[in-house]
């Protein structure tokens, strides 16, 4: 099967050297209308719409909810500013999610976790196992 | 640069999109086609909202065939199956959707000095009257049963060619078709002489079809726009509030202090915004919001009834049947067809076609064969939700091949495999939380609500507590279905446990 966007963030994730990023929507969709403008993979996977005062990608807010259905992130009660990459999400995502990707791919997606960690990234400690 | 360069194969296959629309258009609204002449405004009583006066152009809209079609459209698919009162049709959602953009506009000029209102209000020429158009035009592009029938075509690759493209970023399926309905030649041709010219009015389809997918020519004006198609826009209370009036659904939502608390922004961003003073009344209509959700649109029965609704489908195109005449192949197909001409066993000679129909005519719905959840999942920590959702999310072939894996491990069948059907729901959207500026005090920056309160974080963790994947088949076939899933989604590492069959109620 090939990969679809919710398989190229969770590539993103695990690359990620950070547990824990921010919950704050404005700043992780300005982090990908950034990332999608930048990187081919993201391109015909990614639309945004800037009529709101921020970028806004439906298909990213689709993503970060089945991203959290399926455990791979979760929000900390009961503050839910902030999301988690849990270490089984990493997990699977290295399994199951990692090996669809050629090597031009996984370049593209180590340099995206860079940004990512930057834009969006948080210190402290996990909250959830 | 910025998004899509559209290719080659993208425009040759718009290009047949908008014939394909016009050519409905055209039998819809054939060029000989007799409309009376409306000699005056009139009143339209509305259950949810009460009475509203419409303008002669405007009655002179709803009394096309586009617009009266849309009587024979189910306003929330086959819920009526599960919640007998749900009999409520788009044609009154769009007459009620009309009632509050007047609000909307009535509240914004109301803020201001008398003789200087923000937005210009006459009837029959200008912003007032485009959102009007817009409000009435917004939903001429669903087909039958609404939604289901959209989750359909939503996979044909014209449909996912708009879905990436940053013009149609937010737009669901059914609003680019309204879009390019409003944009045809032979809509603009009837607009221009049996409407404009006719009632001397003086509105601009171009205006028209952009608002309908959430956009305007002027930037500074987007907030018009965003009052037919935004965050908290007129098509999302009236189907809230209409939807729970019809379910029986009691719902906490103060439409009364959101007026009140509404005001237009011109200060605090780039361009003039809605903001809501309060975050009360925005709260409770994202909760109830995910009320309906819980409660009603994923509900176990209502779920099975759109799926067989799909199944149907996917047998006529899969059978090259033609249902009233018409096929299934590409979405503006499905705008031929309303609810009771697909729900009719005489649509068809095949007699599987008809069986399917009574059934879904008789209710004699299809039943959970597996449930899956944490409870009855046994190895949930290793995310196996996430196979079955990309299933579901990246094409219908997909979940297709799961499905005939299942079909062809089962021993006995007594049915066809478009009666073994897997659904995944979705979590709905909650942008409006991401996208909507409230603040607490005129002092106060408007800030986004879920910077106040993370509404949307709870609604998610809400919703993914209680989320559940099934496979509906016959209730003849549940233990089959069970055995054979069981065995089909080991292989993917799903254990499904002996929990299962207790949710599904089997003995």
């Amino acid at each position: 099967m090939s990969f679809i966007l919710d398989d190229v963030i969770g590539g993103v994730l695990y690359f990620s050297k950070k547990t824990l990023f921010t919950g704050d929507p404005k700043v992780i969709h300005e982090t990908f209308y950034e990332l999608r403008d930048r990187y081919p993979l993201m391109q015909s996977l990614l639309a945004f719409t800037k009529n709101s005062v921020y970028p806004f990608s439906k298909q990213l807010e689709e993503t970060l909810n089945t991203l959290q259905i399926c455990r791979i992130i979760g929000m900390e009660n009961p503050d839910f500013e902030r999301y988690q990459i849990k270490s089984g999400g990493k997990k699977f995502i290295g399994k199951d999610i990692i090996p669809l990707f050629d090597k031009n791919q996984l370049k593209q997606i180590k340099e995206m976790a860079k940004v990512f960690d930057k834009k969006c990234g948080q210190k402290g400690r996990a909250f959830q196992s | 640069m910025t998004k899509n360069v559209v290719k080659k194969e993208e425009l040759s296959s718009r290009k047949e999109f908008e014939d394909r629309i016009n050519d409905w258009v055209t039998v819809q609204l054939p060029p000989d086609l007799k409309q009376y002449k409306v000699k005056d405004r009139k009143v339209i009583h509305d259950s949810v909202w009460g009475s509203h006066v419409f303008q002669k152009h405007e009655i002179a809209v709803l009394d096309t065939p586009i617009i009266q079609r849309l009587r024979r459209i189910s306003q929330t698919g086959l819920v009526y199956l599960t919640f007998p009162s749900a009999t409520h049709t788009r044609f009154e959602h769009t007459l009620g959707v009309c009632n509050l953009v007047s609000r909307f506009v009535r509240t914004l000029n109301d803020r201001r000095p008398f003789n200087k209102g923000i937005i210009d209000c006459s009837t029959d020429k200008g912003e007032y009257a485009e959102m009007k158009m817009a409000a009435i035009l917004h939903d001429c592009g669903h087909s039958f049963f609404s939604h289901a029938s959209e989750d359909v075509y939503k996979w044909h690759p014209v449909m996912q060619e708009f879905l990436i493209d940053d013009h149609f970023a937010h737009c669901k399926p059914h609003e680019i078709i309204s879009h390019y309905i409003v944009k045809s030649k032979r809509f603009r041709d009837f607009f221009d002489n049996c409407i404009n010219k006719e009632y001397k009015a003086e509105i601009n389809l171009d205006v028209v079809a952009e608002m309908i997918i959430g956009r305007h020519p002027d930037e500074k004006k987007t907030f018009q726009a965003e009052i037919i198609n935004g965050p908290f826009d007129a098509d999302k209370l009236d189907y809230i509030f209409r939807d729970s009036f019809f379910f029986g659904i009691t719902l906490t939502m103060d439409t009364e202090r959101l007026f009140y608390t509404l005001e237009l922004d011109e200060e605090s961003f780039d361009r003039p915004y809605l903001i809501v003073r309060s975050p009360v009344p925005l709260e409770q209509i994202l909760f109830s919001k995910m009320m309906l959700y819980t409660s009603i649109y994923h509900h176990q029965k209502v779920r099975a009834s759109e799926s067989m609704l799909k199944g149907l489908c996917e047998y006529i195109k899969h059978n090259n049947l033609k249902v009233s005449g018409r096929t299934l192949e590409h979405p503006v197909d499905f705008l031929y067809l309303t609810d009771e001409q697909v729900l009719n066993p005489n649509a068809s000679d095949d007699k599987t076609f008809k069986r399917l129909v009574n059934n879904i005519l008789d209710r004699v719905l299809l039943h959970r064969g597996v449930v899956i959840c944490k409870d009855t999942v046994n190895n949930f920590e290793d995310c196996f939700e996430y196979k079955l959702v990309k299933l579901s999310r990246s094409s219908p072939n997909d979940l297709l091949k799961l499905r005939s894996d299942i079909f062809y491990a089962m021993k006995e069948k007594d049915c066809i495999l478009q009666e073994i059907l897997i659904d995944i729901p979705q979590l709905p959207s909650l942008r409006e939380a991401a996208q909507t500026y409230t603040s607490v005090s005129l002092e106060q920056t408007p800030e986004l609500i879920n910077k106040i309160f993370p509404v949307d974080g709870w609604l998610r963790a809400y919703g993914s507590r209680k989320w559940r994947g099934h496979v509906f088949c016959p209730e003849s076939m549940q233990k089959e279905v069970d055995k054979a899933a069981r065995k089909v989604l080991g292989k993917m590492n799903i254990k499904v446990n002996d929990r299962s069959p207790l949710y599904c109620h089997m003995n």
